[in-house]
Formats: structure tokens, sequence, C-alpha cells
């Protein structure tokens, strides 16, 4: 119950930022889409010449969602920042931290309220747009051939990049040494995660990088939160 | 308190690790700008080497060895480069007793030599890279059919079927006052089994080693040779088919090479090509055997070389009179220890060409089926190139690459040492972050290890001036010794961030002592306890059994 109480009020406190975030991949990420859509009704594949080679690469073609995409992971990049950035680097500007660690809750259930709240604000925020964007590009007739199931769940890797720059912020944010020593190595950890997990060919590695750079930081996470003073 | 308990277990470990890795990128990145700084310090654009002397022989060993149809050997060399393209070099040809045969530009060459077949490009990894998620999304392979005007159908390589899926390109375009009608149904699929309309009969091509695309020119539209591990087709989109050109069974393809294959124009023929060559697709299986597969007329042929040939030394070519081999050798080869092309392998090919060696090209004829009957050959010395051996030890970055390589971790050097040749074949097969990471310790590891071991030794004497008066437990600071010892100058800063703490001047013995434990170090003693004041609550402090303190 406090659990709720507590996620509700992280939840509440994160709402504006979900929302800009929801209406910037709408604009951003809609307008590259949309003028692809426009695009492809004039589009006409480059015709190579009788008698000539072809060099293998261009044969290989960007998805109609690539624009899209890239707006998307930088979205989440940013939403992921600024909801750390609220939740865990705030209470230490405006000096809350005590009235929230010192309620009648166990203080390891304040920090699992504000971590779920910011995970589901920025997976449902993020997700159904993308999940909505992806939908309207596959509809019959809009692109030949629609994009394809992989890269639906491409776009989820760069949600899960923003939800590990979130955690990574969220460590520097409760980290209690000086930033010239290791303060930013949690962030950096999650930037060479985003990194390896961009760079992979195949889902699943990209998906054990996720959750490798996801369970490094929680445990970090939860070691410092539960062992340092407010 | 059991979240305090099990974090400590868990996110130790952790922390160690990402702060390891953390300073081990933070090391590379400080060796890297500090060798580059030193090379934008250094570099002269108009310092060349000194060009070795040029002789008779320096001409014969840069001369292009090329042979007439009849097996005449032509030393073509060239002496200047033009700007307005091969055609206009300026050609000295001479016969194998360096007798001048004739001079001029390339264009108005009189003999027409050999055309031989050739590597395509490997792009099995640019291929693959393709599936790279990258910042916008993976690509795709995608083979369009067009006729005149337009595209008419596009066909997409599904990989994890092996099959491409092929898409009727009719759209539904509005206009003001009518519509197009709409088809963009699938028209069915490419797969091993030739096209089909039904998914459940589709065969798969298996994995991608090579491709290689053209377009016929009597088309618009590209065909292409699709090279698996065992097999290569060749798929025309157009006629919707895919035919088995080669089919090696249970062998491994290492590679195959193309001769007119594409309808495109042999090279080196000269201005007029009399020459009529046979389309031709030579591939090689893993047991050295070369597998011919020739068109006009259609023929298949498998030439055995010998085995002590390198794969790489021969080439071979097919005219409607005769089928030529060229086997071009050296009076050395680098151990079969070392992987070709690897930076071991480099290294003594450099020491190789400082030093003056053999050479010799042959030229064989295939007959009666597959036996080799040799032509003609030639061999000449190379001379001595000293200045390609190494790079030269006054050279200030490479010196600076040396000295700031003693801080890298032992540990590269062990893992280089043991994994070297491994890490960098995967490296070239593979992508992204295994590429990175193998160029960093490449890149790193230092060349002396005993001066690295040095320096490794230096970090744990200053580890251990730090760890002794904090020290909690021997075991632990023998640990952490060992850490620093492996990896260096990272291994030293990741210590100091996770093991700093404050000392103070132990008021019994006078030395100094950390704060992590209550007792000292070297007496005993506990910590000072503050003088009490009236104001304070707790008065007494001792414990049962204990003389109260003052």
């Amino acid at each position: 119950m406090r659990f709720f109480t507590l996620a509700r009020k992280e939840l509440r406190e994160c709402l504006p930022w979900m929302i800009l975030a929801v209406l910037s991949l709408l604009v951003l990420g809609g307008f590259p889409l949309w003028e692809r859509v426009i695009a492809e009704n004039e589009y006409r594949y480059p015709f190579p010449s009788p008698g000539s080679t072809v060099q293998p690469w261009q044969l290989i073609r960007y998805s109609v969602l690539a624009g899209t995409g890239s707006v998307l992971l930088m979205t989440s990049i940013a939403l992921g920042l600024a909801l750390a950035v609220r939740q865990f680097w705030m209470p230490f500007f405006t000096r809350t931290w005590p009235f929230l660690v010192h309620r009648s809750a166990r203080r390891s259930t304040a920090l699992w309220a504000k971590l779920a709240a910011g995970t589901a604000a920025l997976l449902f925020s993020l997700g159904a747009v993308w999940l909505a964007l992806y939908l309207y590009a596959c509809r019959p007739g809009l692109f030949v051939p629609p994009p394809r199931i992989r890269v639906f769940w491409e776009g989820w890797f760069y949600i899960a990049s923003g939800l590990v720059v979130y955690l990574g912020a969220a460590l520097v944010g409760l980290s209690t040494v000086r930033w010239y020593t290791t303060r930013i190595f949690g962030l950096a950890f999650a930037a060479l995660i985003v990194i390896t997990t961009l760079v992979q060919c195949r889902l699943s590695l990209a998906f054990a990088s996720v959750a490798v750079g996801v369970v490094v930081l929680l445990s970090q996470i939860t070691d410092t939160f539960v062992n340092r003073e407010f | 308190m059991v979240a305090q308990k099990h974090s400590k277990y868990i996110a130790g470990p952790l922390k160690i690790f990402t702060t390891l890795l953390m300073l081990l990128f933070a090391v590379a990145f400080v060796q890297m700008f500090v060798t580059q700084i030193a090379f934008v310090c250094t570099y002269r654009p108009g310092y060349t080497r000194p060009a070795p002397p040029k002789g008779p022989n320096w001409r014969i060993a840069h001369s292009a060895k090329h042979f007439l149809p009849d097996g005449t050997i032509h030393l073509v060399y060239r002496s200047d480069y033009s700007r307005a393209g091969q055609d206009y070099e300026q050609e000295q040809i001479y016969d194998t007793n360096d007798n001048l045969l004739w001079e001029g530009l390339r264009k108005d060459r009189p003999y027409e030599y050999l055309s031989w077949d050739g590597p395509r490009l490997a792009l099995t990894k640019r291929i693959y890279e393709s599936q790279m998620i990258t910042a916008g999304f993976s690509r795709e392979l995608e083979i369009t059919v067009n006729s005149s005007e337009k595209t008419e159908q596009l066909w997409r390589y599904q990989r994890r079927g092996g099959f491409f899926v092929g898409y009727g390109m009719k759209k539904a375009l509005e206009f003001s006052n009518s519509i197009v009608e709409i088809d963009t149904a699938k028209i069915g699929y490419i797969s091993a089994a030739g096209f089909t309309e039904s998914k459940a009969d589709i065969q798969p091509l298996g994995t991608l080693e090579s491709l290689t695309a053209w377009v016929p020119p009597d088309s618009f539209s590209p065909t292409i040779l699709w090279h698996t591990k065992s097999r290569v087709y060749q798929i025309n989109f157009e006629q919707k088919n895919a035919e088995l050109i080669f089919d090696a069974g249970k062998e491994k393809i290492e590679w195959i090479r193309l001769h007119t294959w594409e309808c495109t124009q042999p090279e080196l023929s000269g201005p007029n090509i009399s020459i009529k060559y046979r389309p031709l697709i030579d591939c090689l299986t893993e047991h050295g055997k070369h597998h011919l597969i020739m068109r006009e007329p259609d023929e298949k042929l498998t030439v055995e070389v010998p085995a002590d040939w390198d794969r790489d030394s021969h080439a071979i070519t097919a005219t409607q009179e005769k089928i030529f081999l060229q086997h071009t050798a050296t009076d050395s080869r680098p151990p079969q220890t070392i992987r070709r092309g690897s930076p071991a392998w480099h290294k003594w090919w450099r020491r190789y060409l400082s030093k003056p060696h053999q050479r010799w090209v042959e030229l064989y004829t295939v007959e009666n089926g597959a036996d080799l009957h040799r032509l003609n050959r030639f061999d000449w010395t190379v001379p001595a190139n000293p200045s390609i051996a190494e790079t030269k030890p006054g050279d200030v970055y490479s010196r600076i690459k040396k000295l700031t390589n003693q801080v890298s971790p032992p540990a590269y050097n062990i893992i280089w040492r043991i994994f070297g040749e491994q890490l960098w074949a995967i490296s070239r097969r593979s992508s992204g972050m295994i590429h990175i990471y193998e160029d960093i310790i490449s890149n790193s590891t230092p060349e002396n290890a005993v001066t690295n071991l040095l320096v490794s030794t230096l970090m744990v004497i200053l580890a251990l001036l730090h760890a002794l008066p904090r020290r909690t437990s021997g075991v632990r600071l023998v640990l952490w010794l060992i850490f620093v010892a492996f990896f260096n100058v990272a291994g030293l800063l990741t210590y100091l961030a996770l093991n700093h703490t404050p000392v103070i001047r132990c008021p019994v013995c006078g030395k100094r002592r950390g704060l992590e434990r209550t007792d000292c170090v070297r007496c005993g003693a506990e910590l000072p306890r503050p003088e009490p004041t009236e104001h304070d609550l707790i008065f007494d402090t001792s414990l049962p059994g204990e003389k109260p303190r003052p």
C-alpha cells in the first residue's frame, strides 16, 4: 500500500516529462515518417544500367522508419536523464530527501517506488507512441514492403537504452563520492552499455547487453541508496 | 538489513568491475591521445623514406609479368602515373632477356595479354553489419526488378529463414479525380527450392559468405551470385529462378573467383579484344581443389594443384582454345602457425622483404581434363628493401607509443600472447565492441614485458604504501596488491577509488592509521575519544566490567 502511494507520488512528479517526451516523439518522430510517406508516392528506386556491375552495398537499404528511430533513441535517452534528475538529483537541491526516507516505510520501499515509477513512465510513454507509429507504418499499402517486425523490437532496445541511462544517472545522483573522482562512472558505464547494445547484430546479444547494464546499475543503486546517509 | 547484507556481496564486486572497466578505457584513451598528439607534433609532410637504389633488378622486380596466349612472358614496367587514367600511363615492355620490345602509352600497346579470374570483395562482414541495430535501425538486403520505366517488384531477403520474399510495387495513389489500383501483395518466395508461391515449400539458401551482383546487358534488374558455405546459387529475380551453380557437398568453399561471368569486359586485354574468353567461376574448396564452372559451352572441371602451393598464389582463365593457370611463388613462406593477414604475418613479411629474395612465375595449361602442363617459367631476384623492415628506432612517435604502452596492464600482454591470433581472427569476423576491445589490446600491448612489469611493480609499491596504514585485513590487502599488479595504473586507480579513507596520527605510537578500524594496525590502541563536556548526554561509554573512562 505504501509502495503504491509512493509510486503514485513519483508518477505524478514524472508526468510533465512524460507528456513532453510523448509530444516530442510524436512531432519530431512522426515528421520523418510523414515525409517518407509523401516521398514514397513519388519514389523510384535507382535503376542500375544494363551490363553494369552492382556493388553489394547498393542493394542494402535503410528502413522507412530510420528517421523515426533516431528520434526515438534521442528522446528515450533525454527522458531517462530528465527522470533521473527529477527523482534522484532534485531532492538534494531542494533538501527533501530526509522527508522521504524518514516516512513510515522502509528505505528500500521508497527506492523501489521511485525506480518502478521512473521505469513505467519511460516504458509506457515512449512504448505507446512507438507502437502507434509502427502500426501506422505497417498499414497495408503505405509502404511496399512494410517494415519488418525486427525493426519494432529494435525500437524497444532504443527505449531500453533510455532505461539504462536513467539508472546510470540515478547512480550518479546517489553517489557520495566527488565529481572529479568516480562519480561520473555510472553515466559512463551506461553510455558504454548503450553503445554495446547499438552495435549488436543479434537481438539476443543486444538483450544480454541491456540486461547486464540493468543488473549492474540496479545492484549498485540499491547498495548506495541503502547504505548512504541523507 | 537483509538488503544491506546481500547488496554488499553483489554490488561490491560489480562496483570493482565497472570502475576497472571505466579506468581501462580511460587509460587507453589517454595513451591514444598522447600518441596521436606526438604523431601530429612530429609529422613532417615533406618527409619521405629514402628511395631504394633503382637498377635493372629493381625494374624487373617491379614490372608486371604478363603472358601472351602462346605462353610468352613479357615484363611490363610503368614508369610514371598519369592523372588521365590507366590508359594514358607510359609503359615499357621487355622480354625475359631484358630487351626493350616496345615503349609508349598503354592504350597503344600492341600486345594482348591473358586476363585472369579475380577475387570479389569479401563483403560478408559488411552485409552482416547491415544487421547492426545502430541509431537508425538495421538495414535490409533488397533487390528490385525494373522495367525500362519503373520498379515492378522488390525482393527482400529474410535472414531468419534464408529466402527472398517478393512484393509487387503497384501502389494506391489517390489523385484529385482518379485512384490507381492497389496491388502490393506478395508475389512469392525465392529460395534453394527455386520460386515458390507458398512459404511451406521454401528451402533455406544458407548463410551468405559473399555476394556478387550485376545487371545483364539485356536487363535493368540485378542478377546475383549467392555463395554460401558449400553452395553457389545464381538468382535471377526477373525470371524468378534460383539456379544451383555448384554444390561442394560436405566440403567448405574457401573462396570463389569469377572471370567474365558477369558479362563484363576482361581486364588487361589491351585495346582490341581478340581473345575469346569463356565465362568462368573458380571455386576453391578446403582440400585445395579448384572446381571450374564454365560456359560457352557448359563444362565443369576439377583441377588439383600441388599441396605446397599457397592458396592465393594462382589464378585461372579459360579461352575458347585452352584453360590456363598462372602460379606465382617465392623462396620462403611464413610459418604455418601464423595466421595470414595477422600482425605477426605482416611483421614476418616486412622482415622478408627487407632481404633479397627469389620469386618466380609459371604458366600452365590444363590438359586431359585436369593435368597441369607447364608452358613457361620466369625467375627473378627481388633486391632488399631495408626501409620497410621496421619503424626507425629514432622515430619520436614510436618511442612515445612504446613509452605510453608501459602503463598498460600486464594482463593485456598475457591475453595477447595466449589468445592474440584467435582474438585477431574473431575481431576480423565480428564487428562493434569486440573489434574495439581487440584494437585497444593489440595497440596497448607493451613490447617490452620487463619494463612493463617494473612499472607494474612500482604501482604495487605505491598501493602498498597507501594500504599499510589503512588495512583492515591481510587477505584483503594481498588480493588488492595482486589486482594492482595485474592491471598496472588502471588497477592502482581502481584501488584508490574504492579504498581511500582518511588517516590520522595514532596518539600512542605516533604512526599513521586509517579510520576504517577502531584499533591501530600497529600498536592496537583504540581510537581516541573526544574529551567529555558538561553538555554530553552520554557520560560513560565503557563496557560492563571495563574500567570506567574519565
